[in-house]
């Protein structure tokens, strides 16, 4: 089977001049080109080779909440915990099985597996108690609320 | 809100990674998709390309990023297929995020052993 170069459908039109994240990956798939790695997937290219899951995390007033990539895990070898404002990922992204030996012949393989760690400081006013995390589609996603003292609260102006 | 709004329309596409084997008579395609569920994903043959799509629903967000490394996108990839697979007999599984597609080879193509008669 024969697997064809992966052909660039749109190329992002400079949209902002201060998104420095765009310019970033703008950039990269420059890069890429000129060594010839024509942004082949995740797993190539000088910057996309990954060997964690990548994460985001986003704040706001009420809450904390996480998002990581794990494609192909679950959830038993998955391991989540929250210690003060530290969040930890553990797991284990297995190798996928090989078929029968001798028999099968690996074309390509882009996929990382093994063992990730990795700790996150989240700020001082998550509280441990309440987090909730679900698994679904290969993405992982925690929330963590915030302690009520420290959320703003609106205090209302009487006028008289 | 303008940027915002063309920044949607010009969406990247991701190449998914993939691993690509053959064992015994079938190729077996691995593909990983996180965040992309049954409804979002369309495969589709057409002569001899096979494209997979997986749309991703990006949260809506209004806080602060603290951390953004997960790239945003769709997944596009087109694999053009040998004439020894059997199209019509193309097998689709999504679990967890991975698609696994198996392609069997036709029966003509597979390796056969010629048995030597003893005269």
């Amino acid at each position: 089977m024969a697997i064809i170069k992966w052909k660039r459908a749109s190329y992002p039109e400079a949209t902002n001049e201060l998104d420095s994240l765009n310019a970033l990956e703008r950039f990269q798939d420059d890069w890429d080109r000129i060594f010839g790695w024509s942004r082949f997937p995740e797993a190539s290219g000088l910057f996309d080779r990954s060997v964690s899951p990548s994460i985001d995390v986003v704040e706001t007033e009420q809450d904390v909440t996480l998002w990581a990539d794990i494609p192909g895990l679950e959830k038993k070898d998955l391991e989540l915990s929250l210690a003060a404002n530290v969040l930890t990922l553990k797991g284990e992204k297995k190798a996928p099985a090989k078929g029968e030996k001798d028999k099968n012949q690996v074309y390509r393989d882009e996929t990382w597996a093994g063992s990730f760690h990795r700790s996150l400081s989240l700020p001082d006013s998550v509280d441990p108690d309440q987090v909730t995390a679900e698994f679904r589609d290969g993405v992982l996603r925690v929330v963590v609320a915030k302690k009520a003292e420290l959320k703003p609260r609106q205090i209302p102006v009487v006028v008289r | 809100m303008k940027d915002v709004a063309k920044r949607e329309e010009n969406r990247r596409s991701l190449v998914p990674a993939s691993r690509v084997l053959e064992d015994s008579g079938k190729v077996q395609v691995r593909l990983e998709m996180p965040g992309v569920s049954r409804e979002d994903l369309e495969i589709r043959v057409e002569g001899s390309e096979l494209t997979v799509v997986g749309k991703r629903q990006d949260a809506e967000t209004h806080g602060t990023w603290l951390l953004r490394e997960r790239r945003r996108g769709d997944f596009h990839k087109t694999f053009s297929v040998d004439t020894s697979i059997d199209l019509d007999k193309i097998d689709a599984e999504l679990t967890n995020g991975i698609l696994t597609l198996t392609l069997p080879m036709k029966e003509a193509a597979k390796p056969r052993r010629v048995e030597i008669r003893s005269a």
